[in-house]
């Protein structure tokens, strides 16, 4: 171990109460939990294609090792790296410091806690049962926890600010730690297990008190959640970051306010209505699916707007994608934003949804938007803050550039290979096919899916292995001002 | 920033507007739906019994509902044993007495909805084995882990088993209860000896029908292909009933076993037309399930010849049709052709008229 990264263990106090102690400290956490998450996507994929694999061994069973994916991608990766970006960005955009960096820094070592929570419960099949809302109600609690003390320190630092002026990304910020619990307690149903299973020895979900209704209103209830934890948490997440990170790495001024606000109350107005589409053809009501139809068409408005404003933003200064590695990351996830929100209304359109619902498709488009959207501005953001906060230099530029390729090549392969497979499966299943005999025909996909799932696996550990080095033998950055120490060129 | 401000956006505009913006919309698609939509429990929905939740509690845990949906779409005619359940669109009433409804978003695997009774609690026993062992191209997870060490299956597996039976309610619960009723008169026949009760199984028609496909080196080639790829859990590399599936789905307490193709005894048992059916159709009160949305007619055709050439070594060497076992002795119909029974009445002149076959009905004698 190096001498230099004892210096940064060598108060331990300071690791928790230094200046943006805390970002930091989120960032690493989420960069720790990605290599996790990334590698039991990587068995699920293997599974899909060679089901006896891990056969028999029942903690890597497919069911379990797809929900700790899709949690610990959610919300260990990306809420990690988000909140850690939130807790550098907000005191810079308020002119002040982190209301407090040791409650930011407990709400980390909370969440943590949460993680290894999640990957024992789901991996021994404690679970809710309902997608995305998968952690048992004792890490409901915790992930409430964490989002409330969070949003209080960030409400508290937003509060103090010396800048008087309100920039775009603290609108998003305010709106997401608001949204987010509500959002998480209702989708949930977390009153649900205090009135009738804790004390009373109702009989709950897996040993462990779940929140859920019964009947097919739980449905309603659970995609509400499941389609806006992405609307009012990952989305207005990662715009936030976008807004604030692309401007000052090319130090322009945002392209337009009205744009902004457009985007914003558009943003929260159209969202909340969109979930009912992941279950259009349910028995569930009518006039609610055209509401989420309608909703999601109406979501051009704030994604068009927000890429349009960061778009023009950009011009006369495309060219500083080669100089920057944070700004490739976000401008390629805003162009992966695009793609996104393009698919997701034609998708939730009631003739697409026949062709494509069920089928790989889903799975597809849903690594577009957190793995190509969100994890590339969550990596834009790591890149960014990380040297800024540490004041040293990416250790290697090169190894990041590689890093991005991987990821990139990755990503595309996977999305591409299971949207693929996901026309085969509707086409086949329209013309009167059963799920089953499909099955041989999507093989190969399954199987350069896995193939791009091991290059992304490979990206996110060259990129905690890249951090980690930064961390402890990286240049060290003298009498720069902190956002200038990124650009490496 | 360029432009001036609308109006400025202050932390009370934006913390209040984002507030009663998501509290309107959460009033309108989450509360509007809770106080306005609760559907009556439909026909077919009845409460589990304490196995029957302590099953789907397992089936959650393991994550089925990733890949199996418990919902038939409008467009849906294909589900598993979906001649049965055919036309069976789900009813929000269906989900009536359960907590968490487990709908699902995907189908890696077949929907469910309607799964109980489809198949034998046997069949079950042996695919929560190793799906492989009863679909050899499944990529469901094999659950060995609920099977103890002398690989027999332990509460868990009989709690699943339960729940996936109970899927369909009332209507999952006729087609279980006559599968059991069907296994147990299956085999009380078979203990008096009378092995000949398995024809009641199969309509009259069918047992005078012969094998259309010319039993062609292609034919033969091609249903080796389909047995080896489809049939080989339960009947076995050799055909002799003896695949692993055999184990749980026949054999060990006198239930109905996979059929011994190499028994010339079993060839001279059915015809054509029965193994058709029975491959088509399944067999009812046994392990063996229906392949008609899985086969074409031609395969199943194909594969009916090549049972045929089993005892004499078609599965060790290349079948061909001298290898093939006589049929049981019985008076073959020929089968109406399509463009005949299409044709009007002999007013009308067409050339295929004199092709007309003896109607089926006046030479079935079973």
């Amino acid at each position: 171990m190096s001498r230099d990264f004892q210096d940064v263990l060598a108060t331990p106090s300071g690791v928790f109460t230094t200046e943006h102690s805390a970002a930091r400290n989120w960032l690493l956490s989420a960069i720790f939990w990605l290599t996790i998450a990334d590698l039991v996507g990587l068995i699920a994929a293997i599974e899909m294609f060679s089901p006896d694999a891990f056969a028999g061994i029942p903690w890597l069973e497919f069911g379990r090792v797809r929900q700790l994916h899709t949690n610990g991608v959610l919300f260990l990766w990306l809420s990690m790296a988000q909140i850690g970006a939130f807790l550098y960005i907000v005191p810079k955009l308020c002119g002040t410091k982190l209301h407090s960096e040791m409650l930011g820094n407990i709400m980390m070592v909370l969440w943590n806690v949460l993680g290894i929570g999640a990957v024992v419960t789901l991996l021994n099949g404690m679970t809710q049962g309902r997608e995305y809302a998968e952690l048992i109600w004792p890490l409901d609690v915790m992930v409430m926890i964490g989002v409330l003390g969070t949003g209080y320190n960030i409400f508290r630092t937003i509060l103090a600010r010396k800048e008087k002026k309100l920039f775009v990304s603290l609108w998003y910020i305010m709106g997401t730690m608001i949204w987010m619990p509500t959002l998480y307690f209702i989708g949930n149903v977390m009153w649900e297990p205090i009135f009738n299973q804790i004390g009373t020895g109702q009989a709950n979900w897996a040993g462990f008190p779940s929140g859920s209704l019964q009947g097919i209103d739980d449905v309603i209830w659970q995609w509400f959640y499941g389609h806006n934890v992405l609307g009012y948490w990952f989305t207005t997440s990662g715009v936030a970051i976008t807004y604030y990170i692309i401007p000052v790495i090319i130090r322009s001024p945002l392209y337009s306010h009205l744009l902004s606000l457009i985007g914003f109350w558009s943003l929260a107005f159209f969202y909340g209505l969109v979930g009912q589409h992941h279950i259009l053809s349910t028995p569930t009501p009518g006039w609610l699916k055209t509401l989420a139809v309608l909703g999601s068409l109406g979501l051009f408005i704030p994604v068009f707007t927000f890429l349009a404003n960061i778009w023009l933003t950009m011009r006369g200064k495309w060219g500083k994608i080669y100089e920057s590695l944070p700004l490739k990351f976000m401008i390629v996830g805003t162009i992966f934003y695009f793609i996104t929100c393009v698919q997701g209304p034609f998708q939730s359109i009631q003739g697409f949804n026949r062709l494509i619902h069920f089928t790989n498709w889903i799975p597809g488009h849903a690594h577009l938007a957190l793995l190509g959207t969100f994890s590339f501005m969550a990596m834009g953001a790591i890149y960014y803050i990380i040297p800024v906060v540490m004041r040293r230099r990416i250790y290697n530029p090169g190894l990041a550039e590689i890093q991005f390729w991987l990821i990139t090549v990755g990503f595309l392969l996977m999305m591409i290979s299971l949207q693929i497979a996901g026309l085969i499966q509707g086409a086949a299943w329209l013309n009167g096919q059963t799920v089953q005999a499909t099955l041989p025909e999507i093989k190969p996909y399954m199987a350069i899916r896995a193939v791009s799932g091991a290059l992304i696996v490979i990206s996110g550990i060259l990129q905690a292995w890249n951090i980690y080095k930064t961390m402890t033998v990286g240049e060290r950055v003298v009498g720069l001002a902190p956002s200038a120490a990124e650009a490496p060129a | 920033m360029t432009g001036k401000p609308i109006f400025r956006m202050d932390v009370p505009t934006v913390a209040f507007g984002a507030m009663i913006v998501f509290w309107s919309i959460i009033f309108v698609v989450v509360a509007l739906p809770y106080l306005t939509f609760r559907p009556p429990q439909s026909a077919d929905a009845r409460p589990l019994t304490v196995q029957e939740e302590r099953g789907r509690k397992l089936y959650a845990a393991n994550g089925c509902y990733y890949c199996h949906s418990q919902y038939l779409r409008a467009q849906d005619w294909t589900g598993v044993g979906s001649f049965r359940t055919i036309g069976r669109v789900a009813q929000a009433g269906d989900y009536y007495y359960q907590q968490t409804p487990l709908l699902g978003t995907e189908r890696t695997g077949p929907d469910l909805s309607q799964e109980g009774g489809v198949h034998t609690d046997e069949w079950h026993l042996a695919h929560f084995r190793n799906p492989r062992y009863t679909f050899p191209k499944s990529i469901m997870p094999e659950f060995s882990f609920y099977y103890n060490a002398g690989d027999e299956p332990g509460p868990e597996i009989y709690d699943l088993v339960a729940y996936v039976q109970s899927l369909g309610g009332r209507a999952a619960d006729d087609r279980t209860a006559r599968q059991r009723t069907l296994k147990q008169k299956l085999l009380t026949e078979r203990a008096k000896g009378n092995q000949a009760i398995i024809h009641e199984w199969f309509p009259t028609t069918w047992r005078n029908v012969r094998n259309p496909m010319e039993p062609t080196q292609r034919s033969l080639l091609h249903g080796k292909t389909v047995f080896l790829t489809n049939c080989i859990g339960c009947h076995g590399l050799n055909g002799d009933g003896k695949g692993p599936a055999s184990r749980w789905v026949g054999g060990v307490d006198g239930q109905p076993a996979p059929r011994n193709f190499t028994d010339i005894t079993s060839h001279q048992l059915f015809s054509d037309g029965e193994l058709y059916d029975a491959i088509l159709f399944g067999v009812d009160g046994t392990a063996m399930p229906a392949w008609g949305d899985m086969l074409t007619v031609n395969d199943i055709w194909d594969v009916t010849n090549f049972l045929r050439t089993i005892p004499n070594g078609g599965l060790q060497r290349e079948p061909t049709a001298d290898m093939m076992v006589s049929a049981p002795d019985y008076k073959p119909i020929e089968l109406t052709p399509l463009t005949t029974m299409l044709t009007p009445p002999p007013a009308s002149p067409t050339p295929s008229g004199g092709e007309l076959a003896t109607p089926p009905a006046a030479t079935a004698t079973p």
